[in-house]
This record gives C-alpha cells, sequence and structure tokens, in this order.
C-alpha cells in the first residue's frame, strides 16, 4: 500500500490532555464541541449489546479503549499520492493529518477545518463511542457544493492510518440548495491493531442530489465503527453506497433522516467476508430510513456474500412517521453463504405509523449459491470454482455497478475476486 | 341460585357482562412465598412442585422485563392482583353438575351448543380452576387423557414430572417463572402412541374475579404416530382495572406425531396477556399454531417450535388485531436445531382507531443444519390514521445450506378496491368488511367452522364505523 513518506511518529495515550493538546488549533464551534465531548467521555457508557439492539451481535464494552493510542506528528515530506483520476478534488490524510487538499472546480469548497455544521447530524452524547470521536477528532474533510452548481467529477476523499492508534476521522458534506455532488471516501489501513470511529455527515440541501460512497478496505486487525447520517431537505436525493472491503469489524450505522418534504434516501451496501485473511471478519450494517416529511421515498439494499468463519448482521428499520403520509419505502437484505462456518444475521425492521402510505415492503434471504445456476455454468464447461466466483459477482454486479468511478469499480471487483479465490 | 348479571361497562365489549363473584377461595392480593405455599397446599401438591413453585418465584423476582417489549410492561402492577381463586370445590364430571350461575356464563359463550354438535371434551376454566370436564367415551378407550392440570398432576404425577417444565424452563422468562410459581388450571393432555383424534379437543377460559391473575398451564404430549388439534378460546368480562393473564403451554410432538394448537384470544381491553407457548417437534413430527389475537391491552406472544430431528417441520399462523388503545406484540419463533427441517410462517395483522400490532420473529438455524427451509410472510393492513404496524422479523443463520426467505408488505386499505366494490353496489362500510375478510382468509380457513364463523363475526364488530 501506499503510504506516502511520513516521518516521526509521535504516539500520545488517551488522556485529557492529548484531547486539549489536539484541540489546541481548534475553531471555537470545535473547541467547545472537544471539550463537551471529553467530559462526555468520562461520564457517558460505551453500547450495550445487552440492551441496544443495533449492537446485540457486537459487545464492544469489551474493547479496552486505553491500548490504542493517539498518533500525532505534523511532518510529513511531500505525498506522492497524486492521482490520475478524473475528479473534481482530492483531500487526503495520513494518520488523521491532511497531506492534500485540491479542488479543481470553482463551484465546489473543500476544507479541513471545521464548519459549524460538525456536530449537527451525529451529535457528541449518542454513547461514549462518538463523544471519543469528538474528543480525539483529527482529520475533518468538508466538502461543500455552491447552489445551483452540477458537479460532473467526483471528489475523493482518502484516509490511510499506519500505526497502531484510536483513529477519529471526520467528513462533512454539504450540498447547495439544487445542485449535484458525488463524493467517494476510502479509508486504508495496514495490517495493525486500529480502532476507526469515522463519522460522516451529509447535509442536502433543497432540491439537491448527493451520491456518496465509502470504502472500507482497511487492514486485517483493524476494526471501524462508523456513522454516517444525512439530513434531508425538500425535494433532495441521497444515494450512498457503503462497500466493506477487507478489515477485521467494519460496523457502520448508516441513517438517513428525510425531514424534507418529497426527499428520497437510497441507501446501499455489500460485504464481502471471508475470514481467511482477505474480506471482512465481521461486518455489522445498522440502517434507519426515517421518514419524518411526506412524500417521502426510501429504496434499500444490503448484500453479503460469506466464506470462512466470517459473519454479516444486518439489522435495519424503515419507520414511517405519524406525518409521512403518501410514503413508499422498500428493504431488502440478500445473504450469500459460501462456508459452512459463515453465519448470517438479518432483521429488517418496519415501523409504520401512519395508514397514509404508497407500499411499504421489506424482504430477506439467506442462503447458498444456487444449485441450478451452479449446474448450468458447469454444463457451460466452468469448473465449480469458476462458476461460484462468476455468481458471487453477479450477485454483487448490481451494486458494484453504482461505484461512479470506472477505475476503482475496476479496482474494487479485482480484489472481491481475490477474495473469492480463498473461499474455496 | 340466582344469577345477578352488572351491567355492562363497556358498551363496545361483547362479552362485556360478568357474574357476581361465588369464589369459595380467594388469596390475597400481592405475591409472597406464603400465597405460593398456600396454592400448592390447596392443592394437596407433592413436595417437588412446591420446591419447583417457590424456586421460580425467586426467578420471578429477580427477572427484569425484556428491554425489547412493549412499553406497557412497564404498567403492570403485581402487587395488586390475587394470584389465586378457586370458584368450586373439585371438579364436576357432569355439565347438569355444574354450578348454574357458571353454566350460565358459558351458555352466553354457546359451550353447550358446541359441545352438542362435536365437543371431543370440554375442560372449560371458570376462574383458575377446570370445573367442568367431560370426555367422550371413545376417546377414554382409546386412553387418551384430558384432564384439568392439576387433576393430572395427582393422577398421573410421574408423566407431569418427566415433562413439567422441560421444554419451557421457569427460568426461560420472568413470566414463565412467574406462571411456574403460581400456576393453577389448565389442560394435561396425552395422546398414546398411534392414536388420532378426529376432533378437536376444546377448553375455554375466562376471567371472572377483579384483578385476577390467570395462570393456566398446560402440557401435551403426543406420543408417536399420533394426531390432535387443541382448541382453546378466550373470552372475558371487562372490569375497570388492570388484570393480568400469564399462561404456559408445553407440546412435545414426537416421531411422525401431528399436533395442531388453535388460539382465538379476545380478552377484554384491560388484560395483559403475557404467554408462553413452546413446543418440540420430533423426527417427521408436525406442529401447527394457529394464533388468533383480537382482544386484550397486551399481548406477547410468540408461540415456538424447536424443530429437534430431521424431517421436523413447524408452522406458524397469526392473525393480530389491534384497536384503540391496544398492542399486539405477537409473532412467532422457529429453531431449526437439525438437518431436514422445513418451517413457515405467515402473519397477518390488522391495525385500527389507533391500535399497534407488532410482528415479532425469530427464525434461527443452528450450525451443521444444513438443508433447511424457511419462510416468513407478514402482512399489515391498516384501517386509519395514527394506526401503527411493526415489523421485527430477526433471523439467525449459523448454517450454509439453506433458504431462508422474508416478506413483508404493508399497506392500507386500497381505494381502487374500496372505489371497484362500491360501484358494485356495496356501501363502503360493506366493501372494507370483505377486503379485511379476504386478507385474513388465509389464517380463517385454517379454522374450526364455527371458529372462522365467530372470528369472522368479531372482526366485523371491529371493523363497525372503520370508514368515514
Amino acid at each position: 500500500m501506499e503510504t506516502g513518506s511520513q516521518i516521526e511518529l509521535l504516539e500520545k495515550s488517551i488522556t485529557p490532555e492529548t484531547s486539549q493538546y489536539l484541540g489546541l488549533e481548534d475553531s471555537d464551534h470545535l473547541a467547545l464541541l472537544r471539550a463537551n465531548a471529553l467530559q462526555l467521555s468520562s461520564t457517558l457508557e460505551m453500547p450495550s449489546s445487552q440492551k441496544e439492539r443495533p449492537w446485540k451481535y457486537f459487545d464492544i464494552s469489551q474493547l479496552t479503549i486505553d491500548d490504542y493510542p493517539i498518533v500525532m506528528t505534523g511532518k510529513f515530506k511531500e505525498t506522492s499520492l497524486a492521482k490520475n483520476k478524473k475528479a473534481a478534488g482530492f483531500i487526503e490524510f495520513i494518520n488523521g493529518k491532511n497531506v492534500q487538499t485540491k479542488s479543481y472546480h470553482k463551484s465546489l469548497t473543500l476544507s479541513t477545518s471545521a464548519t459549524k455544521q460538525l456536530g449537527q447530524a451525529v451529535p457528541p452524547e449518542s454513547n461514549r463511542l462518538t463523544a471519543l470521536h469528538y474528543a480525539y477528532l483529527q482529520g475533518i474533510a468538508v466538502v461543500e457544493s455552491h447552489p445551483n452548481e452540477k458537479i460532473d467529477e467526483p471528489i475523493h476523499i482518502e484516509h490511510r492510518y499506519t500505526a497502531k492508534q484510536f483513529a477519529a476521522p471526520h467528513t462533512v458534506i454539504i450540498a447547495g440548495a439544487n445542485s449535484n455532488i458525488e463524493v467517494i471516501e476510502q479509508f486504508f489501513s495496514e495490517d495493525l491493531p486500529i480502532l476507526a470511529t469515522p463519522i460522516v455527515e451529509i447535509f442536502a440541501g433543497p432540491g439537491s442530489a448527493i451520491n456518496y460512497t465509502s470504502i472500507h478496505r482497511w487492514g486485517t486487525e483493524t476494526q471501524s465503527f462508523g456513522t454516517q447520517q444525512t439530513i434531508t431537505e425538500d425535494n433532495s436525493q441521497i444515494k450512498s453506497l457503503s462497500l466493506a472491503v477487507s478489515g477485521k469489524v467494519v460496523k457502520q450505522h448508516i441513517g438517513a433522516t428525510l425531514k424534507g418534504r418529497g426527499s428520497a434516501s437510497e441507501m446501499y451496501g455489500a460485504g464481502y467476508g471471508s475470514g481467511m485473511g482477505k474480506g471482512v471478519e465481521h461486518i455489522d450494517f445498522y440502517t434507519l430510513q426515517d421518514h419524518i416529511a411526506k412524500d417521502t421515498f426510501s429504496d434499500l439494499l444490503f448484500k453479503s456474500a460469506l466464506g470462512g468463519k466470517s459473519r454479516s448482521v444486518y439489522y435495519g428499520i424503515t419507520r414511517i412517521g405519524e406525518n409521512a403520509r403518501n410514503a413508499s419505502a422498500n428493504q431488502q437484505n440478500r445473504n450469500l453463504l459460501l462456508s459452512p462456518t459463515a453465519k448470517a444475521d438479518s432483521d429488517p425492521v418496519l415501523e409504520i405509523l401512519t395508514n397514509d402510505v404508497q407500499r411499504v415492503s421489506h424482504g430477506a434471504t439467506v442462503g447458498p449459491v444456487d444449485d441450478e445456476q451452479l449446474f448450468y455454468l458447469q454444463s457451460r464447461g466452468l469448473t465449480v470454482a469458476q462458476a461460484v466466483d462468476l455468481l458471487i459477482q453477479g450477485f454483487f454486479l448490481e451494486l458494484l455497478d453504482r461505484i461512479p468511478d470506472d477505475q476503482l469499480r475496476q479496482e474494487i471487483e479485482a480484489l472481491v475476486e481475490s477474495s473469492n479465490n480463498t473461499v474455496h | 341460585m340466582s344469577t345477578k348479571r352488572a351491567t355492562i361497562e363497556k358498551a363496545d365489549y361483547e362479552w362485556g357482562f360478568h357474574d357476581e363473584e361465588e369464589a369459595l377461595f380467594k388469596a390475597n392480593k400481592g405475591l409472597t412465598p406464603e400465597i405460593v405455599k398456600t396454592i400448592s397446599k390447596m392443592k394437596n401438591e407433592p413436595q417437588w412442585m412446591l420446591d419447583l413453585r417457590l424456586s421460580s418465584l425467586d426467578l420471578f423476582l429477580e427477572k427484569e422485563n425484556p428491554s425489547w417489549g412493549s412499553d406497557l410492561l412497564e404498567t403492570i402492577d403485581f402487587d395488586n392482583i390475587h394470584y389465586y381463586v378457586r370458584a368450586t370445590d373439585k371438579d364436576e364430571q357432569d355439565w347438569d353438575d355444574v354450578p348454574e350461575y357458571i353454566r350460565d356464563t358459558f351458555d352466553k359463550l354457546g359451550i353447550p351448543e358446541a359441545e352438542k354438535k362435536y365437543l371431543a371434551g370440554v375442560g372449560a376454566q371458570y376462574d383458575s380452576e377446570v370445573v367442568y370436564h367431560n370426555i367422550r367415551e371413545d376417546l377414554e378407550k382409546l386412553g387418551v387423557i384430558f384432564l384439568g392440570m392439576d387433576q393430572g398432576l395427582a393422577e398421573y404425577e410421574d408423566i407431569v414430572k418427566e415433562h413439567f417444565g422441560r421444554i419451557i424452563p421457569p427460568g426461560d422468562n420472568k413470566y414463565s417463572a412467574l406462571n411456574t410459581a403460581v400456576w393453577s388450571g389448565g389442560s394435561f393432555i396425552y395422546i398414546p402412541k398411534g392414536v388420532k383424534v378426529d376432533v378437536p379437543l376444546q377448553a375455554y377460559f375466562r376471567i371472572n374475579t377483579e384483578n385476577m391473575g390467570q395462570f393456566e398451564r398446560t402440557l401435551i404430549i403426543a406420543d408417536e404416530g399420533s394426531e390432535v388439534h387443541y382448541v382453546e378460546g378466550c373470552t372475558a368480562p371487562t372490569y375497570s382495572s388492570d388484570s393480568l393473564h400469564s399462561a404456559v403451554v408445553e407440546i412435545i410432538v414426537k416421531k411422525n406425531a401431528r399436533v395442531r394448537y388453535t388460539t382465538i384470544q379476545n380478552w377484554s381491553n384491560n388484560v395483559y396477556n403475557l404467554v408462553t407457548k413452546r413446543a418440540a417437534a420430533y423426527e417427521n413430527a408436525v406442529m401447527e399454531w394457529v394464533d388468533g389475537n383480537l382482544g386484550s391491552k397486551l399481548t406477547t406472544k410468540f408461540p415456538s417450535v424447536f424443530l429437534m430431528e430431521p424431517g421436523a417441520h413447524g408452522e406458524i399462523l397469526s392473525l393480530a388485531f389491534a384497536g384503540a388503545g391496544q398492542h399486539q406484540d405477537a409473532g412467532g419463533k422457529i429453531v431449526h436445531m437439525a438437518p431436514h427441517t422445513t418451517s413457515s410462517v405467515v402473519s397477518k395483522s390488522l391495525s385500527k382507531n389507533g391500535g399497534r400490532t407488532s410482528y415479532r420473529g425469530l427464525l434461527k438455524v443452528y450450525e451443521n443444519c444444513n438443508d433447511v427451509r424457511a419462510s416468513v410472510r407478514c402482512d399489515a393492513l391498516l384501517l386509519d390514521e395514527g394506526s401503527r404496524s411493526d415489523t421485527y422479523p430477526t433471523m439467525e443463520v449459523d448454517a450454509p445450506d439453506v433458504a431462508i426467505e422474508h416478506e413483508a408488505y404493508v399497506s392500507k386499505l386500497s381505494e381502487e378496491q374500496l372505489f371497484y366494490l362500491q360501484s358494485r353496489g356495496l356501501t363502503e362500510d360493506q366493501a372494507a368488511k370483505m377486503i379485511v375478510n379476504g386478507f385474513i382468509e388465509p389464517i380463517v380457513k385454517e379454522l374450526p367452522m364455527e371458529y372462522a364463523v365467530e372470528l369472522n363475526r368479531l372482526i366485523e364488530l371491529q371493523m363497525e364505523g372503520a370508514i368515514g
């Protein structure tokens, strides 16, 4: 993996002094947020797998946070991360430090300092984990599109981690009224124990359209507990794609608060579980499509293919609130089991508080690759392994097709393919 | 004996009458070891049962309400409940000997009529004891045992001791612990090997003392190759303060046996109905729950089937109707513990006047249980604004060679369908009833005829004024 050329890593333990040190150059808004979060991190508790349903299958209270240092260093030689991609802009971080920010589009503002929206969609007081995130926040990316502008090329955000640490990157995406924007955010780490808590806050202005893709390509010992929250204004659209490609644990809480009339949320996600050095050992998606306003629409599809001893958890709520008249929602979860020791838990929940719905449906399936399809492909001369590979590719195709960057899509497809090869 | 009737307190509750109490013994309100000892002593129970009751009481006091359950669970006042009421001294064998005021109550429910037709036997639970028993002679000849649970314990202690609390251990949940501590009444059924009971066995239950808990305990053992259909229907008079009903039903379906357990629950709208029902199905056995929940303030009931051996099949048909102030937290659990097992769950729910229905399910497939097929289908119809429908279909799959499917749809009464039916000359009300009848038809057609009729009638009553 390309790591840039960072020098002089300075580690500090997770203490109030470290948090205060990190906050030396904070804006007033962030300073207040950080100080408050630090306070909360000593009083709040970790989410309980007994009491909090989204945490049922992962007991995070067992993690010893103090084991993970905070990495602080500011010194870099030049980076060699410049990409040959078509892009409207780049923001890149190594160990939470910004190494490159470039905007190629006049209607796009990229920044690495906190805006006033930071902390508004995902408040620090949710639990101890979010409080810790804000207390030790490093690596802020703010992407803002100007009103009435359509930005055709994606903006790339990349985070790389090269040392054991507690990582707290934070991204804020703000789409101005009637603007269009595409953001692709990728997370990388080396095969080291890293505890990551990425938070993404998305504000969809009236009539805007946002396409957000996050790709988790962590090292084998990284555990990532991310939160992504969108708040919509009238007639806005958010399309989000979450890909869990590798890592020890990738747990994503993804929410959309549809408070704008006529707004829409499309949530997609895929996880590759192999548990054999590639893929993710524990894939865990929690989603909330919260219909608050009238005429809102949501669609959702999460898929996982599981080999080795990997495990996938999908728990999602589609809620149609009392005032969300004429809403329409669909929620689907599909799981492919490829090994006798893989596990899949699926719980797609509907909560419907009004009768005035267009149509609300959900579904879930768990099963192996289809025997008939396997047979057909073998009858066409493929080996079993080739046939299974092809079926897995087909299984993910409709999701990977949504990656809005051809080069990157091919890269991810290749990764999935090589993951599959370890399955059998 | 004279029959005094109280005035109907809530006009919208069809069976909202009650006889004045003539209980011969009524325990004080509240729950203490002394009450439990008294219950056990009154029943002349063996020591092991008393010990079981007392240890279960400790478990009940220890355990908390489940974190995922309805908020209404927290509103139960356990100190304000009678845990034991006995109306008559002993079980009656002949209908003519049943005290008149009690017979009068059952007359209103239509029991004698039903019996004349094709009742196999009646275990009618009036207050906390089975007061009436009538097993048709031919069943007796076949060796079928159909008794009140108390009598079953007295006469068949060995069988009871072997199976009681094995399928649902007292510590399974707070309410199974409560039931095990203070149980009274319920049915004890044993169907011998190869015996097929071709008429449904029925028991009517009824709460009749204000603030009285009803904690019946039912144990059904279907021996190899046997078949039985047990029907349980509940109606209760309306009272001004809340009642708690917390039953435990354990069913053992042995190799090649088949059991269907049908419930039509129509408790009055102040009853907490917190029931634990579970069946274990062995090789090639079939267990079916048909579960209709119409009344009560809160029903928390998830009939379960544990598929223990290859070839076992579990089926749950669930119907829930929630009106004003009601929460039907119903559903079902299927646990695949062996390969080559199959299951199906179909749930239909209706919400009206601000009522809330929740489908809460669990589908679990353990490791190494291959060749498992399971499907869960939930449909919900919301009849007006402010009503609520939830679906919580947890699926846990630890084996690869399985086919699991879940589908759910939630909709409102289709204006297109309403319009079509009205264009054919029906009133809006009639059209709505017809659509609802069509919606619940897959469940209703599985019921014995008289229950199907009663259910349709109850749904129609609930539907009055649903439109406009």
